[in-house]
C-alpha cells in the first residue's frame, strides 16, 4: 500500500503531498489536475516495470516480454512541468508498507528525472536503512532529495562515467568501503536494474518494484463488455475491459464468489437480476449474461450502464487482485439513485485491506454518500488559471470546510462551487 | 397503479437491506404483492432526531404521493410516534411508525435465534445489538464481499419463517394488524 505520495514538476502537478488511505477520491473541475495525478500513478508504475523514461512518457510497443505500453497523455514532450522560465526535474517520492499484516515493513523510495531529456538525475530507496542513493550526477547540483535520503548506512552510491551514457554504481557493505561496480544505464530507473542483480537485497528491490507494478487502472469501453471474450477463464480483466466474460466465468466457477458479485448486481436491479454467467460461443469462448425471469439476456442487449456496473463490480472479484486499482469518472454510466450502492461497494472492497482504491468523479451525490471520516482521503484539486499550477487537498484541510458541513451538505458546497472559493 | 409504500429508515445506509424485503412481504400478506416498495435513501437523513424533523418538515412536499409511508426507527429513542402519526395526517399523509425493539437489526436476528447462543428476551433488551450481537453475527454469518455484507440473504431466511418473525416481534405484528384497518388495505377484504 502506498501511505504517502509526493511530486514535483509532473504535469500540472507541481508540488503536491498526499496522505492516502484505502479509499482515495479526487474531485475537482474539468482540467484541475484529477487525471494528472492518475498519470502520475502510471509513472510510478512504468517505473515498477523498469522501462526507460522514454518508454514510459511516450509509450513502448508489444514485446516478447511485455504489452504495449500506452504513452502517457502529452507524451515527454509536456511531462515536466516549466515553470520559472526552465524546465525543472521531475520528482516523485512514495513511502509504503508491504508484507503480511503481521509482519509489515515499510519503505520509500524516490526518483529525479529530466522528462524531457529522458535522464536520471537521483534516485533512492531505503527501508529502515538506505538501500541505494544514487546522487544528482553533477557536482554541486541542486539535489532533490537533499536530507530525505542521506544515511550513514548507504549501501550502494553511484559515480558518472564521463561522457558515457552509464552511472557505476559501487556496492559500499556497512563499512563504507567501495567493492564490486555495477554499471547501470541512465536513461531507466535503477530500481528495475538493481533488482535483477544477485545480491542480498534483490529481493527487497524487486518487492518495491512490484509495487509500484501492481496497478490497475479500469476504464472499460462497451467494445469489450459487449463481445465474446478471447480466454476462457482469466485472472485479470484487460483495462478496457479486455476478457471481461472470460473474468465472470472464473468468478462463477466459485459458487461463493459468485453469490457476493451477483448480489451486488441485484442491488443495481431489484426485482430484475435472477442470475448471472456466461454463454458459449461456437469454440466455448464466453459472453457476459444476466437472467430476468428466467430469460437470458447476452451482453450485446444490455445497457452500457448496467455492463459498465457489472465490470467494475468484477474487478473486485479478480482472483488476482492489484494492489493499486484505479478508476477515472467512477459514476460515468450509473444512476443517480444507484450510487449509493457504489460507494458502499468502494466502501466494502476498500476495507478488505487488499486493495487500495484511487477514483476521479464530478458527481456531488458520491460526495453525498460519504463518511465525514472519508474527507480526509477525498481530495478536492484545482488548477490556478495564472501559472496553471494544480493544487490537490484534501477536504479536511479546506480552511472551514468541516464546520461548514456540518450545516451544509456537501453536495451543495460541491456543486455550487464553494470548495473551488475557498481553496 | 400499484399501491406505493415510502419506507423511511434511521440509518439509510445498511436498513434498507433489511426493511425492504420485510415491508414487500408484509404487502404481500395484506394483499398488496405488486406494491411498490421505496426505502429513502436520503443521506442527509443521519439519526432519529434527523429523519423526524425531515419527516415534518421537507419529505411531505416530495413523497406526499406515496399510500403509505412507514417510518420504522429504533426503539431507544423513538417517543411519541402516535403525535407524529397524527401531525401527518393534516398535512394529507398516511404515517404508520413502528419502532424496532432494541433496534432494527433484531428484525433479522429473529430468524436466526438458534445461532445467538442467547436468550431471545435478553437480544430484545440489548442496549448495544447493533455492535455486541448483530456486528459479530454479521461476520460469521454474512459475507463480507457482498452486497449490506451479506444482509439480504441473512434476511430472506428470516422471511422464510415469516409467522415466527410475527410471533417473535410483537410490533411487526401489531404494525400488520394495523394496516389491515387501513381502507387502502381494506380494498382487499
Amino acid at each position: 500500500m502506498i501511505e504517502q505520495i509526493s511530486i514535483r514538476n509532473f504535469k500540472s502537478l507541481t508540488n503536491v503531498d498526499l496522505k492516502l488511505g484505502r479509499l482515495n477520491l479526487f474531485i475537482g473541475t474539468n482540467a484541475s489536475g484529477k487525471s494528472n495525478f492518475l498519470d502520475a500513478l502510471r509513472v510510478l508504475q512504468g517505473i515498477g516495470y523498469g522501462f526507460t523514461f522514454s518508454e514510459i512518457l511516450d509509450g513502448k510497443p508489444k514485446s516478447a516480454a511485455s504489452e504495449v505500453w500506452q504513452p502517457i497523455r502529452g507524451g515527454s514532450a509536456l511531462a515536466g512541468f516549466s515553470g520559472a522560465g526552465r524546465k525543472m526535474n521531475t520528482v516523485f517520492q512514495v513511502s509504503g508498507r508491504s508484507g503480511p499484516k503481521e509482519k509489515p515493513w515499510d519503505w520509500s523510495y524516490g526518483i529525479s528525472f529530466a522528462a524531457s531529456e529522458g535522464h536520471l538525475r537521483e534516485e533512492y530507496l531505503k527501508e529502515s536503512n538506505t538501500i541505494f542513493h544514487l546522487p544528482a550526477e553533477e557536482e554541486n547540483s541542486h539535489r532533490d532529495f537533499a536530507g530525505s535520503a542521506e544515511s550513514q548506512d548507504t549501501i550502494y552510491c553511484a559515480t558518472e562515467v564521463e561522457n558515457r551514457p552509464e552511472l557505476e554504481v559501487y556496492y559500499l557493505g556497512v563499512v563504507g568501503v567501495p567493492r564490486s561496480g555495477f554499471t547501470f544505464e541512465k536513461n531507466r530507473p535503477v530500481l528495475g536494474q538493481m533488482a535483477k542483480l544477485y545480491s542480498s537485497d534483490a529481493k527487497l528491490l524487486a518487492c518495491v518494484a512490484n509495487e509500484l507494478v501492481n496497478m490497475q487502472h479500469v476504464d472499460p469501453s462497451p467494445r469489450f463488455l459487449h463481445a465474446y471474450s478471447q480466454a476462457h477463464t482469466i485472472q485479470r480483466m484487460g483495462e478496457r475491459g479486455e476478457n471481461f466474460a472470460a473474468l465472470i466465468k472464473t468468478i462463477c466457477s466459485d459458487e461463493k464468489a459468485k453469490s457476493a458479485y451477483l448480489s451486488w448486481l441485484k442491488e443495481l436491479r431489484p426485482a430484475e437480476v435472477d442470475d448471472v454467467g456466461t454463454l458459449n460461443g461456437a469454440l466455448g469462448e464466453p459472453m457476459f449474461m444476466l437472467k430476468e425471469g428466467g430469460q437470458q439476456y447476452p451482453a450485446p442487449v444490455l445497457s452500457d450502464g448496467t455492463l459498465r456496473f457489472a465490470a467494475i463490480t468484477a474487478a473486485f472479484f479478480q482472483p488476482d487482485m492489484p494492489g493499486i486499482l484505479t478508476i477515472e469518472e467512477v459514476e460515468n454510466g450509473i444512476h443517480a439513485s444507484r450510487l449509493r450502492l457504489l460507494v458502499e461497494m468502494l466502501r466494502n472492497r476498500a476495507a478488505t485491506g487488499q486493495t487500495q482504491i484511487v477514483a476521479t468523479t464530478h458527481s456531488p451525490i458520491v460526495l453525498a454518500w460519504l463518511k465525514k471520516e472519508e474527507y480526509a482521503t477525498t481530495f478536492f484539486c484545482k488548477r490556478d488559471e495564472a501559472t496553471g499550477e494544480s493544487r490537490i487537498c484534501p477536504l479536511t484541510e479546506i480552511p472551514h470546510f468541516m464546520e461548514i458541513v456540518r450545516k451544509q451538505p456537501i453536495r451543495d458546497l460541491f456543486a455550487e462551487g464553494w470548495l473551488e472559493s475557498a481553496l | 397503479m400499484s399501491f406505493s409504500v415510502l419506507v423511511i429508515p434511521e440509518d439509510p445506509t445498511h436498513n434498507g437491506y433489511i426493511l425492504k424485503p420485510l415491508v414487500e412481504r408484509m404487502m404481500r400478506e395484506l394483499g398488496k404483492p405488486q406494491a411498490r416498495v421505496k426505502v429513502l435513501e436520503n443521506p442527509n437523513l443521519n439519526g432519529y432526531d434527523d429523519a423526524r424533523r425531515a419527516i415534518t418538515e421537507d419529505l411531505p412536499l416530495t413523497w406526499r404521493h406515496f399510500d403509505l409511508w412507514l417510518f420504522m426507527p429504533d426503539a431507544d429513542r423513538a417517543r411519541n410516534l402516535a403525535g407524529l402519526e397524527k401531525e401527518l395526517e393534516t398535512q394529507g399523509v398516511c404515517l404508520r411508525c413502528c419502532a424496532a425493539k432494541p433496534e432494527v437489526e433484531a428484525w433479522l436476528l429473529a430468524g436466526h435465534r438458534a445461532k445467538l447462543q442467547l436468550d431471545w428476551k435478553h437480544v430484545r433488551e440489548h442496549a448495544r445489538l447493533k455492535e455486541k450481537v448483530f456486528a459479530p453475527f454479521l461476520e460469521k454469518y454474512g459475507d463480507a464481499r457482498a452486497a449490506g455484507a451479506g444482509r439480504s440473504a441473512l434476511m430472506d431466511a428470516t422471511l422464510r419463517d415469516y409467522d415466527g418473525l410475527m410471533t417473535a416481534c410483537g410490533e411487526l405484528k401489531e404494525l400488520q394488524d394495523r394496516l389491515k384497518q387501513l381502507p387502502a388495505l381494506l380494498v382487499r377484504a
